[in-house]
């Protein structure tokens, strides 16, 4: 039920071969219709379904008809070919066969309005998605299915056609016993019960489905049966057998949507899927009668209406956080959380918004958060900064005057792209040692970086204000200059986050990124930094010329030959501005920032290059200096194998991430960038290495990835380039 | 005056002064001299032991912390910063390394400046190439290096379009400029007016020949300038141009070099208060430039470089130099002479300025107006003249300070050898840079007609 595509490309044998490819794309449409069940686009887990459909023949066969009849259509006409491929017409149009199959009365009427209840379910996919995602950024679920089922079975009895008591006449190939009851059974039979055949053979094939997808979503799948087995055993024990079912089947894809799918799997997203099994059962024991007296069945509502009803509730918290809504591509839950904490190790988990020192050239923190004057209480998450002299004092000669202080005017930046929200100016400097506990921000100017986070600068000098409210400012552009008004009695900058425009607002949590930090020789270039008492900093100062080396040229292909095979990458501006490199293999985005270029996650083959472009270039700050750092993280399901995986999961508490430290170095025109990797293996070895060699004003010339024993090359391919 | 514990009491010389009404003069008091007895922890005494006299000294250590400061003091100003090294203002190659080393390019003004940049190992494309006078030869190797060439007159833009058109390269240039500025003496024999159009001329010139690509502007407005303002309005001043280029031809320009003329620690010999308290901090240098150049109407992401030539302020104060007394006489006049073994010859910046001469050992006595003297048989030999100086015995050595630039470049062999020069490293450590001249270092040159 997801609809982007998270690892899936088009094969090569698609592209080489037409007419091959078209089948290969109908056969991956047919059981990527099966697997969007199971939220995954996979062909093992497509057949795995397609064939627990066929525990019961005719059904499995009605079942493989409809979706077909729905991509025919889909295709005839000229839905987005993409959608069709990835299954998004066909999973609806499945369960809508089954539902004229398995509850309408045989006959040639019924088959009839099957036919055409799957063609109308492949409009009402169309449309829903176009309404739910592109408008409310929901998924469409099983909304499709339900709108049309319910429609069919409400309109049965006026043509003509009886519907059957659930389950019918659904026999199975294989009664399996031992597994047809007690609570094994029960669980097998209500994920069975979701193709309309509650049995323990068909359940056994989804589960397997399940646990193939994934180990997180099949331990939610068990809690939530255990959950509902133990509460009906004690509130409502004498519930029918096929209303279990279904509460079961509910209460499971709820969990497995919220508990993992939707957010980040972890405490919270397990006690808000518990939330979601509570308000499931709520919600079908309160359907039900009212549904019944129609004479329709729940089926999968209570599962809809729970997940999409938590989803935009989720969405009007103040912080997104526990749990943390999935707000990229959904994968797995094993690669929502993965995905999540490699990001959290990247850039933070606080805001969205990348924020630089707010000043030029080397200052130092006078009072970090929980400092001892003025950094307590409401106010506790700020920064004080001024400016060491060659002597290591903050002033020349006495400092009995402003001017001697070596951070007085100073230009102050805007931190992060925003508007201006409130300039106070005009209010005098202190005379040192004085302080104006009237106006204590002294002069100021408040920025807006989005809703929710502001950055203040203060005690600015009067008269020095370069903006006006409603301005819009980029990164880097002048505010004011650093003064001593307000509550300030030496010249220094005053720097905090806070969630309002009021001034004198409670702070928020202060976290810098991409800044510089540590004593000249050795500097360090830091993620995210919660600036200390004592700590230097600096932005990246950029060289243009490494600015222009790493520079993707839009529209001139990069043609790298990797493991032997030629691939041509093309660097691409999408229609949201955003940046990447696309070959036939895989999509890479990436962001050529103005004082660094930092690389995101790879979608697509694991053979492509590109792979070798994320661990090689992963962050790369336009400064190259000898006693420069920095650190970085790799995804560890695109570098390692999973056995060496599962080691460093046991050594890491199962993060995903292999954290990286980088350094640069010229060699004449060349740059070369080396990786480590913080983790070893046994022999003391980094367990990753990589190297990049950049050609001054040329771009890559060679990557090199070491992962686990297995080394990896791509190098610029100078025939490609000249064709 | 010192009073200092020596094993048997010294021998002062009785002198006659006019009255003087108590100690007072209007800064309060009279300055107390301190012997200059180390340099960056190493004894003078040694240093001449070992090197012998005059000797030239510089400061590893002062080096680094100038440089350092003016680059931090326009970093903090402004986006991106280059420092130039200017060599002529020192090129010996021990200096310029130094510099190198933190990361400052070369300012070069002749082919041998450029010859000694490259032996230096900056790179070819990290030499800003000025002055008005560039051989065909080294042009054409200049522009085919991509170093920045800042192009002085019409004949040259001309004489590098023909390179380009022969190479066929499209160089990167600069266009040096002249103008008036508040504070600044106005230097119209380099480069083109800006104030009178014929520096747009020449860049619509340049443009439409379309053989160069004009990525930078260029002026220096003087040497020795103290007011910060001027280089303020210069920057103004180029900053409305390069929006003018901007705006009418299309020209993104890389960098603006507002060159050097920033003052050192020295006093000049017109100037009232002395160099200490005169000569602003990089940081008002910084301050008014940054400001100058904020009428620039460029977007966030193409700001220019702001590239710094400076030389003076950052080697001056790090060059001292030792000299030993020759000889005391009494002139005419009543002032005393003393008569030292540098001269003009090896101090030529003596001509500007009111050095800063100070003994390099423990002295007591009463000082007494001097003139100091170099022993160069000629009238013009006087290296300070006229300071309140205490009585110094023949071999007592004095050290002048502030002498790092122009001096080991400027200096001339008339009459007598240049002296050697030593660095002391950042750890204390010692070692000679330049040899002391001999006879041979003169007559190698020279050739006897096979006829005599």
């Amino acid at each position: 039920m997801v609809v982007m595509s998270r690892t899936q490309t088009r094969p090569a044998i698609a592209v080489a071969h037409p007419a091959l490819g078209a089948a290969v794309t109908a056969v991956d449409a047919l059981l990527f219709s099966y697997s969007q069940l199971m939220f995954s686009q996979s062909r093992v887990i497509g057949a795995l379904l397609l064939a627990a459909t066929f525990t019961v023949p005719h059904l499995g066969l009605a079942g493989v008809l409809s979706v077909c009849t729905a991509l025919v259509v889909a295709h005839g006409i000229r839905l987005s070919p993409d959608l069709n491929r990835a299954g998004l017409f066909g999973y609806n149009a499945l369960l809508v066969g089954l539902v004229g199959a398995g509850l309408l009365q045989p006959g040639p009427a019924a088959f009839a309005l099957t036919a055409l209840a799957v063609v109308t379910t492949v409009l009402v996919t169309a449309s829903a998605h176009s309404l739910m995602a592109s408008q409310f950024a929901l998924p469409s679920l099983t909304v499709p299915f339900l709108v049309v089922a319910l429609l069919v079975l409400a309109a049965a009895p006026g043509l003509g056609v009886a519907i059957l008591p659930f389950p019918g006449d659904s026999t199975p190939l294989v009664e399996l016993g031992a597994l047809e009851s007690g609570g094994i059974g029960l669980w097998l039979q209500s994920l069975g019960t979701i193709f309309l055949t509650p049995h323990a053979l068909t359940g056994l094939l989804v589960a397997a489905a399940l646990v193939l997808y994934s180990r997180i979503a099949a331990a939610l799948s068990l809690g939530a049966f255990a959950a509902v087995w133990a509460s009906s055993a004690w509130l409502f024990p004498d519930i029918q057998p096929v209303l279990l079912w279904v509460l079961v089947l509910n209460a499971t894809f709820t969990a497995v949507a919220l508990g993992g799918v939707w957010f980040v799997p972890g405490r919270w997203s397990v006690l808000l899927a518990g939330l979601g099994v509570a308000l499931c059962v709520l919600v079908a024991l309160g359907c039900q009668p009212v549904l019944s007296k129609l004479g329709l069945p729940v089926m999968i509502l209570p599962f809809n209406v729970t997940v999409l009803l938590l989803l935009v509730a989720m969405r009007q918290r103040v912080r997104d956080g526990r749990p943390k809504a999935v707000d990229f591509i959904p994968g797995t839950p094993e690669e929502n959380l993965g995905h999540f904490l490699t990001r959290v190790a990247r850039f933070g988990a606080h805001y969205g918004v990348r924020l630089h020192a707010p000043f030029r050239g080397r200052w130092i923190c006078t009072q970090g958060v929980d400092g001892e004057h003025t950094h307590r209480g409401p106010w506790r998450h700020a920064a004080d900064f001024e400016v060491l002299g060659p002597d290591g004092r903050a002033h020349r000669g006495r400092g009995q005057r402003r001017e001697d202080y070596h951070c007085y005017r100073l230009p102050v930046l805007a931190a992060a792209d925003g508007t201006v929200v409130r300039v106070v100016d005009g209010l005098p400097d202190n005379e040192i040692g004085e302080q104006d506990l009237a106006e204590r921000w002294g002069n100021l100017v408040l920025l807006c970086h989005g809703p929710g986070l502001y950055s203040l600068v203060a005690h600015l000098a009067p008269g020095s204000a370069r903006v006006q409210e409603g301005q819009v400012v980029r990164r880097g552009d002048p505010l004011g200059q650093c003064g001593s008004s307000g509550r300030s009695p030496v010249p220094h900058l005053h720097f905090h986050l806070q969630g309002t425009p009021l001034v004198g607002a409670p702070t928020l949590h202060l976290e810098l990124h991409e800044v510089v930090a540590g004593p000249t020789d050795r500097e360090e270039l830091r993620n995210t930094l919660v600036p200390g008492k004592g700590l230097q900093l600096r932005n990246v100062e950029p060289q243009r010329d490494l600015d222009h080396t790493l520079r993707f040229e839009v529209g001139r292909p990069l043609h790298l030959v990797c493991d032997g095979r030629a691939e041509a990458i093309t660097p691409e501006i999408g229609l949201y501005g955003e940046q990447m490199l696309r070959s036939d293999r895989a999509v890479l985005l990436y962001d050529h920032g103005d004082r660094l270029q930092t690389v995101f996650d790879v979608l697509g083959s694991r053979r492509s290059a590109l792979h070798l472009v994320r661990a090689c270039l992963a962050r790369v700050p336009y400064e190259v200096g000898e006693s420069m750092a920095w650190r970085d993280h790799l995804p560890a399901r695109h570098v390692l194998g999973w056995s060496r995986r599962l080691t460093l999961a046991r050594n890491r508490d199962g993060r995903d991430g292999i954290p990286m430290r980088y350094a640069a170095r010229v060699e004449g025109q060349r740059i070369v960038i080396t990786g480590t990797s913080l983790p070893r293996t046994a022999s003391g070895a980094p367990l990753v290495r990589t190297e990049a060699v950049l050609v001054r004003n040329r771009g890559i010339e060679r990557l090199r990835l070491v992962a686990g024993g297995r080394v990896r090359e791509a190098s610029r391919d100078e025939r490609g380039s000249e064709r | 005056m010192n009073t200092l514990q020596t094993s048997r009491p010294m021998y002062e010389r009785p002198v006659l002064l006019r009255h003087e009404m108590g100690l007072m003069n209007k800064f309060g008091r009279t300055q107390a001299m301190q012997p200059l007895t180390h340099i960056d922890g190493v004894a003078v005494d040694a240093l001449v032991e070992q090197y012998g006299s005059p000797l030239f000294v510089f400061s590893e250590r002062v080096l680094v912390d100038r440089i350092r400061e003016m680059k931090e003091a326009f970093t903090r100003r402004w986006p991106h910063v280059r420092l130039a090294w200017s060599y002529k203002t020192n090129y010996l190659d021990a200096i310029c390394r130094i510099f190198h080393a933190e990361g400052a390019w070369a300012e070069v003004v002749s082919e041998f400046e450029y010859d000694k940049a490259l032996r230096n190992g900056v790179p070819p494309d990290q030499v800003h190439f000025n002055g008005p006078h560039k051989g065909p030869e080294v042009l054409d190797r200049a522009l085919t290096g991509d170093t920045l060439v800042h192009i002085d007159h019409f004949d040259e833009l001309a004489a590098a379009e023909a390179v380009a058109a022969n190479r066929g390269i499209r160089p990167k240039v600069a266009l040096r400029l002249n103008m008036t500025a508040e504070g600044a003496p106005t230097w119209g024999r380099f480069g083109f007016n800006l104030d009178n159009g014929q520096a747009l001329d020449a860049a619509r010139r340049l443009v439409a020949g379309n053989r160069l690509e004009l990525a930078g502007l260029h002026c220096h407005l003087g040497t020795f300038i103290l007011q910060t303002g001027a280089y303020g309005e210069a920057a103004g001043k180029i900053a409305r141009f390069a929006n003018e280029l901007r705006e009418r031809l299309g020209v993104v320009l890389d960098f603006i070099d507002l060159g050097g003329g920033l003052a050192s620690h020295n006093t000049l010999k017109a100037q009232y208060q002395p160099g200490e308290l005169a000569t602003p901090s990089f940081d008002r240098y910084a301050e008014a430039i940054s400001e100058g150049l904020a009428e620039l109407d460029y977007p966030p992401r193409q700001q220019p470089t702001l590239v710094m030539e400076s030389g003076r302020a950052l080697v001056d104060d790090a060059g001292t130099l030792i000299s030993t007394v020759l000889a005391n006489k009494r002139l005419p006049d009543g002032r005393r002479g003393l008569v030292i073994d540098a001269g003009v010859n090896s101090l030529f910046t003596a001509f500007w300025y009111k050095h800063d001469l100070v003994p390099a050992q423990p002295f007591s006595g009463t000082p007494e107006p001097t003139v100091v003297y170099g022993p160069l048989c000629m009238n013009i030999d006087v290296v300070r003249d006229t300071l309140l100086f205490p009585p110094m015995k023949v071999g007592d050595r004095l050290a002048v300070r502030t002498v790092g630039a122009y001096n080991v470049t400027q200096w001339m062999q008339f009459i007598t050898y240049r002296p050697a020069v030593v660095l002391i490293g950042r750890n204390g450590e010692h070692c000679l840079i330049r040899r002391r001249e001999d006879l041979d270092s003169v007559v190698g040159h020279e050739q006897v007609p096979p006829w005599s």
